[in-house]
């Protein structure tokens, strides 16, 4: 049961950042300004971390929180195991992301703080729906 | 922890930890690649101070010293969407009004760029120098650092932008862009400032200041729909 809970709640951290990452995605392809409640977002949407290989980062950021959710739909031991890779390695970016904007561009994003921070809760939660036996492990079932 | 999940524990951090370090390896190659070669201004006519097409509805003349700051922010951060969404798109011109005000980095950067507009890269320069700004009157705009700047300009002859910085060539730009703050905006600029309207037309609107996008864009689309 509670490994239902952790599921979901895995795929609720999951939407929200793939809102946030879809959000800036549609602002940037619409050249428009995200609202925001510091001066930085057009700052670091337009620096040059902004992009891998010429495709915008929040695009990127909404696609992997959207495999994310994909990994909770699947009832399978290496779903749970790409999920958690997934998360994880998104939150280790999004330090990074966090440490250029303080220390590289000088400005933070409100949109990418908020999108960090939903990382930073979904990572240790991705972790345990990992460590939390699911239903076919307590069954025995192989 | 169970002896069963050590193993995909291990293969989850493994695979994160590769994962990240992919990641920002890829970021900082692609990264240091754009502030070298910035493409935001290809294919965009240039003519002396001006960027975009001459039949623009509307022309935006920004007041800048290079050493600003703020100006700094404006430029890294409002201007390349502004040329994207209205400059390509031939609805939009801008004139570089360059002043220099704040120090002998200001006069070094200024002649630069007002050099590399007799070879019609004015905002190729002046894209850069904002990209590659330093701490105000640090003594930053070295001959290193204009010739990397001069390098890093596709189609830009170095040798003789670097002497036509050195000559009165661009002394007369420089002198009509601080006719232009004085008799349109008054002695007492700061920068930036912006006036925006319709182009050939005295009538403009002032922005002061290092305004977000949104401020641009509305004024923008309103002179637009009239």
């Amino acid at each position: 049961m509670r490994e239902r809970y952790l599921r979901f709640a895995v795929a609720l951290l999951a939407l929200i950042g793939a809102g946030i990452a879809g959000y800036l995605t549609y602002t940037h392809f619409h050249h428009s300004a995200p609202v925001c409640f510091t001066s930085g977002c057009e700052i670091v949407q337009n620096s040059r971390w902004s992009k891998l290989f010429g495709v915008p980062i929040a695009l990127l950021g909404m696609l992997t929180y959207l495999c994310i959710v994909a990994t909770t739909l699947v009832r399978h031991p290496l779903a749970k195991q790409a999920g958690a890779t997934i998360a994880l390695a998104a939150l280790g970016f999004n330090i990074y992301l966090l440490y250029i904007q303080a220390h590289k561009i000088g400005h933070y994003c409100t949109w990418c703080v908020s999108n960090e921070i939903v990382s930073a809760l979904l990572a240790p939660v991705a972790i345990a729906w990992l460590l939390y036996p699911g239903e076919r492990d307590k069954s025995g079932a192989t | 922890m169970r002896r069963d999940l050590l193993a995909p524990v291990l293969a989850v951090v493994g695979g994160a930890i590769v994962l990240v370090v992919a990641l920002v390896i890829a970021i900082h190659f692609t990264g240091s690649r754009h502030s070298s070669k910035p493409e935001g201004l290809s294919g965009i006519p240039q003519n002396g101070i001006y960027l975009g097409s001459s039949t623009a509805k509307l022309t935006l003349v920004e007041f800048s010293d290079p050493q600003c700051p703020w100006c700094g922010q404006w430029a890294r951060g409002v201007f390349p969407t502004l040329v994207k969404k209205y400059v390509r798109t031939g609805k939009l011109r801008v004139e570089y009004a360059g002043l220099a005000f704040l120090g002998d980095d200001s006069t070094t950067l200024l002649r630069l760029a007002q050099a590399a507009g007799l070879q019609n890269k004015l905002w190729n320069v002046v894209e850069l120098e904002f990209a590659r700004q330093g701490t105000e009157n640090s003594g930053y705009a070295t001959d290193a650092f204009i010739r990397k700047i001069v390098k890093a300009v596709p189609g830009l002859n170095a040798k003789k932008v670097l002497a036509a910085a050195n000559t009165n060539a661009v002394q007369p730009m420089i002198a009509s862009a601080q006719i232009l703050a004085e008799t349109r905006v008054g002695k007492r600029i700061s920068t930036p400032t912006f006036l925006l309207g319709p182009t050939g037309s005295m009538q403009a609107e002032k922005i002061v200041g290092a305004q977000s996008l949104q401020t641009f864009v509305k004024a923008i689309n309103a002179l637009l729909k009239k």
